[in-house]
């Protein structure tokens, strides 16, 4: 019973992993009206990717990505893949640590500088990442109800607005649309090599597999539905030039004066979900950090980490436009990434397994 | 940022005191620390210009007393 408890937990804690920050951004701004295509091509894409994963989990469950490196691959290679994808996480901590801190200072509090939330989030991830994966999954299990219940509320509300005339023409420019699903695959969907952080805590490896796939498929229909309503509340021409979409969407709701600022739901659910995100890459660069540089568990990595995170954070973008830049080279560098490492782990995998079975017929 | 500042050194001063004692581990745990210090102090004041042109006129001053020997 435990055991299938600790798996829905994982489920609900990857769920809110791939729904920070897409949830308010919005997703690729290029494909416009033909989101939901994208979305589609997206979701067969990352199907196959994460049946990858979990194929990697369930030939060696109970293992994070780094332990797995360091077993199957050669020194040197596991010390270049380690750092690079101790880079990697620092990177998109930087840019989830930003993103939040540029919403809250652009729409919910107004006169506080972005600092103030940013250290906010770090402070509660530092706590999160501290306590472990498993509590990270308790919390996770607990707010993911109130986020699909805050979603499904707006959602709702939102229904009046719609006019899925402004879907229409379907795969209007091809260019666009192509262009629009590869910047897909790298941004929201290119952390998903990170969930590894949380997959290694799995005991059980058939449930790693099914709740790594169904959790991929449940956070794309929640996008997918998202992304459509955001589409026909707003039009095409506005969402190819607007920043946090979801929240622009959400501003036309209004019920009469009773409650007039739906959005703040979409606050707490932008909350949690980057709380969890936040948390899983915290552990993640630790793990790597650790497995790289050869440190006992008990050495506390956390709060250095978190401001090496904060601090790129705050070097490194100045305004969304700097975000946009960065993201256009960092879409050509997801996907290798999110590839490479497993791939080469897998191969390490069946090649010590041939040759553990011709070792045993040599020694019949 | 003085709040913030106060937090950091207090956290350094008791996270730190654990690793002080193993020899192989303290380097890369303290560059780490001074890094994150050094990052989160350059983003918070937005001094990332003055670092620029402080690490711009070291380098000068390098090269030219690199000259000169």
């Amino acid at each position: 019973v435990n055991r299938e408890m600790h798996a829905n937990r994982i489920f609900a804690l990857s769920v809110l992993f791939l729904l920070s920050g897409s949830i308010v951004w919005g997703g690729s701004r290029e494909a416009r009206q033909d989101i939901w295509l994208v979305m589609l091509v997206n979701l067969v894409l990352f199907s196959l990717i994460v049946s990858f994963y979990g194929l990697l989990c369930k030939r060696c469950p109970g293992k994070d990505l780094f332990v797995l490196m360091r077993t199957f691959l050669p020194a040197g290679l596991w010390r270049m893949l380690s750092f690079i994808y101790i880079v990697y996480a620092f990177l998109i901590g930087a840019v989830l640590l930003w993103n939040f801190g540029q919403f809250s200072s652009r729409y919910v509090l107004w006169e506080i500088p972005k600092h103030v939330p940013i250290f906010l989030l770090v402070a509660v991830c530092i706590y999160g990442a501290k306590k472990g994966i498993k509590a990270v999954c308790l919390y996770a299990s607990f707010v993911f109800p109130f986020v699909c219940l805050f979603l499904a509320v707006t959602m709702g509300l939102s229904i009046k607005s719609m006019d899925f005339g402004e879907l229409l023409p379907v795969c209007y420019d091809p260019a666009l649309f192509l262009d629009g699903a590869y910047t897909m695959t790298a941004f929201p969907f290119g952390d998903v090599v990170l969930l590894f952080s949380a997959y290694g805590a799995v005991s059980s490896h058939t449930s790693a597999y099914r709740n790594h796939t169904g959790a991929v498929v449940c956070a794309y229909g929640i996008l997918l539905l998202i992304m459509v309503r955001n589409a026909a509340v707003l039009g095409a021409p506005l969402l190819g030039e607007i920043d946090y979409a979801t929240y622009h969407a959400m501003g036309i709701i209004g019920l009469e004066d009773f409650f007039k600022r739906i959005e703040v739901l979409l606050t707490f659910a932008v909350v949690f979900c980057d709380v969890a995100k936040g948390c899983i890459v915290l552990i993640f660069a630790c793990q790597g950090i650790r497995s790289l540089c050869s440190f006992s568990r008990s050495v506390p990595m956390e709060i250095p980490v978190a401001f090496v995170m904060a601090g790129l954070s705050l070097l490194i973008f100045d305004n969304n436009a700097q975000l946009d830049r960065f993201l256009e080279l960092f879409r050509y560098v997801s996907l290798p990434v999110q590839l490479t490492g497993p791939g080469l782990v897998l191969a390490g995998v069946f090649f010590q397994k041939r040759n553990v079975k011709k070792q045993k017929i040599r020694n019949v | 940022v003085w709040l913030l500042s106060a937090c950091s050194v207090l956290a350094f001063l008791y996270e730190g005191k654990t690793v002080w004692k193993e020899k192989r581990q303290k380097t890369v745990y303290f560059a780490l620390w001074i890094a994150g210090l050094i990052l989160l102090t350059v983003g918070v004041t937005d001094s990332k210009e003055v670092v620029c042109d402080l690490a711009e006129t070291i380098l000068k001053q390098v090269k030219e007393w690199r000259i000169g020997t």
